[in-house]
């Protein structure tokens, strides 16, 4: 009993040790800005970072997730990106949304940069859900170039949502 | 007549607004009104014994079952009627008056289809090994919402 106990102590690795690397070098990242103007802060050229400095922006799209968007947004985020675009209608006290909620913030993360996620809630946003024609929920809508390219309707398994994101970005 | 109603009207919170606007603001609000305890413990109820009835089972995630619970006892408080709380409407009023997905909606009567996954056949890959929730799971499940 006891020495199982000391095991589990031994083998729990450092708590505060990731946390720390992570916050050291974020704030040595976050310099006062010295340009006079925007334009320059918009022109920081990357090969200017410290490359050290790059294992904490790499860890920025872990922490992605679906963007939510609403009726004001939609014609900005949606019909106008230059990137393709997953989103998914949902209601409030729809259980399996949730479930597809979390697969869509994980292909959020994996798919970073060549994919943007959102949610969309049907309650609050009546006249995106009735333009759409959005009758059971969750349901998730993929657009390329402002045009909705493919419907998946229900809960379905990861694997289903990728199939149907790798057709949409091979067209 | 306007001149006098006017500051009135400003007097007046929200509730002021065009009926359009008000219906909209009504609805935000409710998506954040926890549902009342003996509606819960109604469907919970419900639930067990359709589960039990139709032979169907709830999902491995009881957190899907936990949320859909609330829901069907949201939509008790302020429809009267369980209406199925995965879905759309354009008029949640009249979609309940009429009835056909009001739980168990009719997919579910005639052809145990329940896109909800309240009550899952036992082929069903999300489908558990229980027909039974307790309050405290539900609680639990849906506490940091």
């Amino acid at each position: 009993m006891a020495s199982s106990l000391s095991l589990s102590i031994t083998l729990s690795p450092p708590p505060s040790l990731h946390k720390s690397i992570f916050s050291s070098s974020s704030s040595h990242f976050n310099p006062p800005p010295s340009f006079p103007s925007r334009f320059h802060i918009s022109h920081n050229p990357l090969n200017l970072q410290n490359p050290l400095l790059l294992p904490p922006i790499r860890s920025i799209p872990q922490q992605i997730r679906a963007t939510p968007v609403t009726k004001d947004l939609w014609e900005n985020s949606i019909l106008n990106s230059e990137t393709p675009v997953l989103v998914e209608f949902y209601a409030s006290w729809c259980g399996p949304c949730r479930m597809v909620h979390r697969i869509i913030d994980e292909i959020a993360t994996e798919y970073a940069g060549k994919l943007q996620c959102f949610i969309l809630n049907t309650e609050t946003d009546m006249e995106i859900a009735e333009d759409y024609e959005i009758k059971a929920v969750p349901v998730v809508l993929l657009f390329k170039k402002g045009k909705k390219c493919d419907t998946v309707i229900g809960t379905m398994p990861k694997e289903f949502y990728v199939a149907a994101i790798e057709r949409v970005l091979s067209t | 007549m306007s001149l006098q109603a006017s500051p009135f009207a400003v007097a007046i919170p929200f509730s002021a607004a065009t009926p359009l606007r008000r219906h909209r603001i009504l609805f935000t609000v409710r998506a954040q009104v926890e549902p009342s305890d003996k509606n819960v413990e109604i469907m919970r109820k419900f639930s067990e014994q359709y589960a039990r009835k139709s032979g169907t089972y709830f999902c491995v995630d009881k957190g899907v079952t936990s949320v859909v619970i609330k829901g069907l006892a949201d939509h008790k408080d302020s429809l009267g009627a369980p209406l199925c709380p995965c879905r759309h409407y354009d008029d949640k009023a009249a979609e309940a008056s009429q009835g056909f997905w009001n739980c168990p909606c009719v997919p579910m009567r005639e052809r145990k289809e329940c896109h909800c996954m309240l009550f899952l056949t036992p082929e069903n890959d999300f489908a558990g090994q229980e027909q039974t929730i307790t309050l405290e799971e539900i609680k639990e499940a849906t506490t940091n919402m």
